[in-house]
């Protein structure tokens, strides 16, 4: 059976939507972090699927690199979340307001 | 010689670096320094100038070349310093009185803390000043003319540990950066339509190929600018509140030379504003208007320095009133002669504020003609050359500028003028009773000033007697035919009173206001002091010394209490009011912003996720 | 038999010495325990020099323009941009030097992560290829987040996890649009995206929203309204050193890709993206100034003022040919001098560690230390666009290559925008030297970043008033080859 691309865009659409939102009501600094990790999923898929429609496999390196990229961010990004965890005792984002205008 | 001219600004330019990194260190010697390089650059000036008269008249216009400031594309930008009659003028002015005023503060300055840094100053003002009127392209003119609004404000603030002056600072630079930023668009509206800055293209083949809407808009946006820098109403608020800073300042920047910028501009440009219909009417009401609202104003000051800075803008008011008719010569021969005796009153009320311990309210003064002879004949020389008492320079200027305007047909502009030329006699006298006839009015003993004051006011006092001869006809004074390359020959009219009867009124009203300031504040006979305290539902008011003057009495009385408020408070309240609401608007605006500048990420990043939103909708919109 | 491509490293070098010097140091460090803080920085700033000789020998490059399987662009912009970029570094290394030296632990850590993120930023600039623009982006912000880090200060931390959070955060809309650039052109070379796209008609939604995805990712990381809002908060809680460096580099670096990205890739639709640019120049000069205006911390007035000159910079990049490119990296050039030089001052004249930056801290700074508020004083004019300074000519750069495209009303919000900006810098003037000392701090004098400051001073200075010294050489940069 072969699936529409623009099938596969809507999906990571969506998928990008739901991490978007994830970002906005989302507390935890941790499942925000998650929530930009089904972002970038969600790009991944569009770029395989764009691949396929081209039929050749830039488009999977791409999401080669881009994934790559991601798990260094999740490196840098859990130390961060994890030392403001040890000095404030939470990942409540909305606790972090000492900086404001 | 002529290519020497960038010696000019920058012997100046030199000697304020030195007095800013070692000003310090040279203790004295600052002060020396700093009126050694005005002394040279002045008479470098002169004989560029020297050099310029030997050139046949149509030729007198020199431009030096420095270096390409800006070019990029098709904007080009030279740093060129145009020598021509006009800027010739302008820098014997600033050069001349500057000199004299550098070395009056050796003595007023005396014992400052902060000597070496006020001579810093003084030196970058002065050039700034040169660059204003030097250069050759409107972007090179406004970084003088920044330039100077920025000493303007560091001298008008020089003593900050008085809130006043700090404030007055602030004040003076908010209010002139309104103007500033109508002349920036008039520039960058010069560029949209002719594509150059330069003078020689805008003012030559460019302004008759602008549109008559084009060229009213640039030229009353660059208008804007001399109103905001030249005092005049609506933006004239800054002036009396500058008196803050020290005297020569006032002297220097407030009298002599920035606050004629103005004046300066519109000569320089009256191509583009003779290219539009409406914008010299405009310039001729601003100017005339301001002449006799600062001369009424004045009328009721009790501090010298600000009764000055009125006066001040009232012959502003009149350069401007001349160069809106199309008589450049004669704004510029009033702007010599205003130049020379009104640094020399402002430097006489300095020397009796150095005298007197800092006393600048004239109620508390009177009789210091005893104990300062000097000091007093050169401020009543300065005081009857401004009253147009012939033959003192002012009379000449300012008389020009009346009987033009009769025979050019102008008749109510003619009354107006000869109004407002009575008003500048009776406002200029009145201090010299005031200060420095009948009895002292205060405890405390004065002194005369030392020589390194007293020398310079000598100095300016021959030229406030002597500058007339500058100009001795309407049409065919020296200056006037100097000046013609640059500004052409106003159109001599024919209609009207003759001249000697001009010249007779002119007269007649000069010696008529001596005549009224001497029996008011002169002769005793009034107890002018008292007034306060008989008029107590004015009393603060300023305008309530001179209730007794017919005219004066009768113009706040007829249309009503309202328009006395404005005259005499007119500044304080309702412009200040104006100014004060715009500045609390603008403010209020920003506090509304931290409301969503919560601190907090998420709201952050909905920010973030609706401007994104925003941004693909209007990319939408594309398709 | 598989032929061995021909792999051209040189017009990499400046990147592999910067990342090799930086791990070199990393490994280094561990090695020998507790490193010497000036040993530290003198190679850092060795592995600097090195990188823009190198930088400056490609000027004169005559391979290929693109290398590296046409990865990496050899063009003298990059070469510029590059020079610029490292001389950022130098300065942050000098001021970190200063910054770190008086918190009692040796922050050896500062140096290789400083390299890190210049080779990210120079990187960036000699990008081909929209993936690299990615990495190079991921490097320096990676590299970014930890520097912002560095200090034991709570609002340092708190900084850093709302800067990465967000930056993450722009990442994925940065990447979702490099797929759909992908979808639209089959590739993404900056050139062959161009290429791809030039020859059609008609509508061209995936091109559409690849140009409004990588603005946006562009936009988060030079500070554009409104996606801003991160830039306040992050320039007062990172050590002021890093401020300085992030303020100058990140705009340098992501600009000059932006330029790659509008005036080349999605050139062909410069018509469509055209209104989304002047919409966020416009709201960038108008908001970064008017917020300005509230501000008692002078870390966040810069942060503010950072936006507003971002929506400058932005006016500059609407018209696109070569003069406009010319003006922009001349604001770029100005902007780093004078932001570097401020917050050098404000270093200095705040007690460094101890981050006094509030207004109150810098009241009667003239009288404590005339030398310091004149220094401000002279950066905050250029900021303001006063002239003889350079930020005055930076501005009639950008202003002018706009009118020159026909954008005069958004030349006009910028003139606008500048005069209420020369408010509050004149604020800030007026509290140095017209009001009564409160705070007791004595500003610090120190030769390393007192020498930086003046070698800002004095480029402030020259720069405004003999541009033509470097303008020529912008100009040539300016040549886009594609």
């Amino acid at each position: 059976m072969r699936v529409p691309i623009a099938d596969f865009l809507v999906l990571s659409g969506i998928l990008f939507a739901i991490g978007t939102a994830g970002v906005l009501v989302r507390r935890n600094a941790l499942l925000i972090f998650m929530s930009v990790e089904l972002q970038l999923n969600a790009v991944n898929l569009t770029l395989v699927a764009f691949s396929r429609m081209r039929n050749e496999l830039n488009g999977q390196v791409l999401a080669f690199f881009s994934m790559v990229v991601a798990a260094a961010e999740v490196v840098v990004g859990l130390a961060i979340i994890v030392s403001m965890y040890r000095r404030r005792g939470s990942v409540n984002v909305d606790d972090a307001s000492v900086l404001r205008g | 010689m002529l290519d020497l001219i960038w010696l000019v600004p920058a012997l100046p330019l030199a000697g304020a670096a030195i007095n800013l990194f070692f000003g310090k260190r040279l203790g004295k010697a600052a002060g020396a320094l700093a009126a050694a390089v005005m002394t040279a650059a002045f008479v470098i000036a002169v004989f560029v100038v020297a050099e310029l008269l030997k050139l046949p008249a149509e030729q007198r216009a020199h431009v030096r070349h420095l270096w390409e400031w800006i070019a990029s594309g098709s904007f080009r930008v030279g740093v060129d310093l145009l020598v021509d009659p006009l800027s010739a003028t302008m820098i014997l002015v600033v050069t001349g009185v500057g000199t004299l005023i550098h070395i009056y503060s050796i003595g007023y300055m005396d014992g400052d803390p902060r000597y070496g840094r006020f001579f810093s100053y003084l030196n970058l003002f002065v050039f700034f000043m040169l660059m204003l009127v030097l250069a050759q392209n409107y972007l090179l003119l406004y970084l003088g003319w920044e330039g100077v609004g920025l000493c303007s404000y560091l001298l008008i603030g020089f003593w900050y540990e008085r809130a006043s002056a700090a404030n007055a600072a602030k004040k003076a630079f908010i209010t002139t950066r309104i103007g500033d930023t109508g002349m920036m668009i008039g520039i960058a509206l010069i560029f949209v339509k002719l594509g150059t800055l330069d003078f020689g293209q805008v003012l030559g083949p460019g302004a008759g190929r602008l549109s008559e809407g084009a060229a009213t808009a640039i030229a009353l946006l660059l208008f804007a600018g001399a109103v905001g820098k030249s005092a005049q109403f609506p933006l004239h608020v800054w002036l009396p509140d500058a008196m803050e800073g020290p005297t020569p300042v006032s002297a220097l920047i407030h009298a002599a030379t920035m606050v004629t910028a103005g004046v300066y501009l519109v000569a320089r440009s009256h191509a583009l504003f003779e290219a539009s219909t409406v914008a010299l009417p405009i310039v001729l009401v601003v100017g005339l208007a301001t002449a006799l609202y600062a001369a009424l104003a004045s009328i009721g000051q009790f501090d010298i320095k600000r009764a000055l800075a009125y006066s001040t803008m009232s012959q502003l008011g009149f350069m401007f009133f001349a160069a809106g008719m199309g008589y450049y010569a004669g704004a510029m021969l009033l702007l010599v002669c205003h130049a020379f005796y009104k640094a020399l009153l402002f430097l006489s009320a300095g020397s009796v504020m150095h005298g007197t311990g800092d006393e600048a309210d004239m109620r508390n003064m009177g009789g210091l003609a005893r104990e300062m002879p000097a000091t007093t004949a050169a401020f009543t020389v300065g005081a009857l050359a401004l009253a147009g008492i012939p033959p003192l320079a002012g009379f000449f200027a300012k008389d020009h500028i009346v009987s033009f305007a009769a025979t050019s047909g102008r008749d109510l502009a003619w009354v107006l003028a000869s109004v407002g030329a009575f008003l500048s006699a009776l406002y200029i006298t009145r201090p010299v009773f005031m200060a420095f006839f009948g009895t002292r009015r205060a405890e405390g003993h004065a002194h005369e000033s030392p020589p390194v004051m007293t020398v310079p006011l000598a100095l300016l006092a021959v030229g406030a007697v002597g500058a007339g001869v500058l100009g001795l006809s309407v049409a065919g004074g020296f200056l006037a035919r100097f000046l013609e390359p640059s500004v052409g020959t106003a159109a001599e009219g024919a209609v009207g009173p003759s001249e000697a009867v001009l010249v007779g009124i002119s007269v007649a009203l000069a010696i008529l206001a001596v005549a009224v300031a001497w029996y008011v504040w002169g002769s005793g006979r009034v107890d002018w002091l008292g007034i306060p305290e008989r008029h107590p539902g004015l009393a603060g008011a300023l305008g309530t010394a001179f209730y007794i003057n017919a005219l004066y009495s009768w113009l706040v009385q007829f249309p009503g209490k309202g328009f006395g408020r404005l005259v005499a408070r007119g500044d304080e309240q309702v412009i200040d009011g104006m100014v004060n609401d715009v500045g609390a608007g603008v403010e209020r605006l920003s506090r509304v912003a931290p409301r969503w500048e919560t601190g907090r990420v998420r709201s952050y990043a909905l920010s973030f996720a609706v401007g994104a939103f925003a941004v693909l909708v209007v990319l939408g919109l594309r398709l | 038999m598989i032929p061995a491509p021909h792999l051209d490293f040189l017009p990499l070098l400046p990147e592999l010495i910067v990342a090799g010097v930086a791990v070199a140091l990393l490994v280094g460090g561990a090695l020998v325990g507790r490193p010497s803080q000036t040993v530290l920085l003198l190679l850092t700033l060795a592995g600097l020099i090195a990188a823009a000789a190198a930088s400056a020998y490609l000027w004169n490059w005559d391979g290929p323009g693109r290398v590296l399987g046409e990865m990496i662009q050899a063009d003298r912009l990059a070469v510029v941009s590059r020079m610029i970029l490292l001389g950022v570094g130098a300065f942050g290394a000098l001021y970190g030097h200063h910054y770190f030296a008086r918190t009692g632990v040796a922050r050896m850590e500062f140096y290789p992560l400083l390299l890190l993120a210049v080779s990210g930023m120079t990187l960036l600039v000699a990008s081909a290829d929209l993936i690299v623009v990615f990495l190079a982006l991921e490097i320096l912000s990676l590299a970014l987040y930890i520097l912002v880090a560095l200090s034991f200060r709570m609002a340092s931390a708190e900084a850093s996890m709302k800067y990465f959070l967000l930056g993450a955060f722009s990442s994925a809309f940065f990447l979702y649009g490099l797929a759909m650039a992908y979808g639209a052109a089959g590739t993404t070379k900056i050139d062959g995206i161009a290429l791809a796209l030039s020859g059609r008609t008609g509508s061209q939604p995936l091109a559409l929203a690849a140009v409004g995805l990588l603005l946006i990712g562009f936009g988060f990381k030079v500070s554009v309204v409104p996606f801003h809002m991160w830039t306040p908060d992050v320039y007062q809680g990172a050590p002021t050193s890093v401020t300085a460096f992030m303020a100058a580099g990140t705009k340098v670096a992501a600009f000059t890709a932006l330029i790659r990205v509008l005036d080349v890739s999605f050139q062909p639709l410069t018509w469509d993206w055209r209104p989304a640019v002047w919409a966020l120049a416009a709201a960038s000069m108008v908001l970064g100034s008017l917020l300005a205006i509230a501000q008692t911390d002078l870390k966040r007035l810069l942060g503010y003022s950072s936006i507003a000159h971002a929506g400058f910079i932005l006016t500059g990049l609407i018209a696109t040919d070569g003069a406009g490119i010319a003006a922009v990296t001349f604001y770029l050039v100005a902007y780093s001098v004078t932001v570097l030089g401020a917050f050098g001052t404000v270093m200095l004249a705040s007690g460094g560690i101890r981050e006094r930056t509030s207004f109150d801290s810098f009241r009667g700074l003239a009288g404590r230390s005339p030398m310091l508020a004149g220094l401000l004083t002279l950066f905050l004019l250029s900021l303001a666009g006063i002239p003889p300074t350079v930020g005055f000519i930076a501005k009639a750069g950008v202003f002018g290559s706009a009118i020159r495209a026909g954008f005069w009303p958004l030349a006009l919000i910028g003139v606008l925008a500048s005069v209420v900006g020369a408010f509050f810098y004149l604020r800030v003037i007026v509290l140095m030297y017209m009001e009564e000392p409160q705070a007791e701090l004595e500003p610090e004098g120190a030769a390393l970043p007192g020498a930086a400051l003046a070698l800002a001073a004095g480029l402030t200075l020259v720069l405004g008033v003999f541009p033509q010294i470097i303008l020529p050489v912008l100009e040539k940069a300016a040549i886009l080859r594609w």
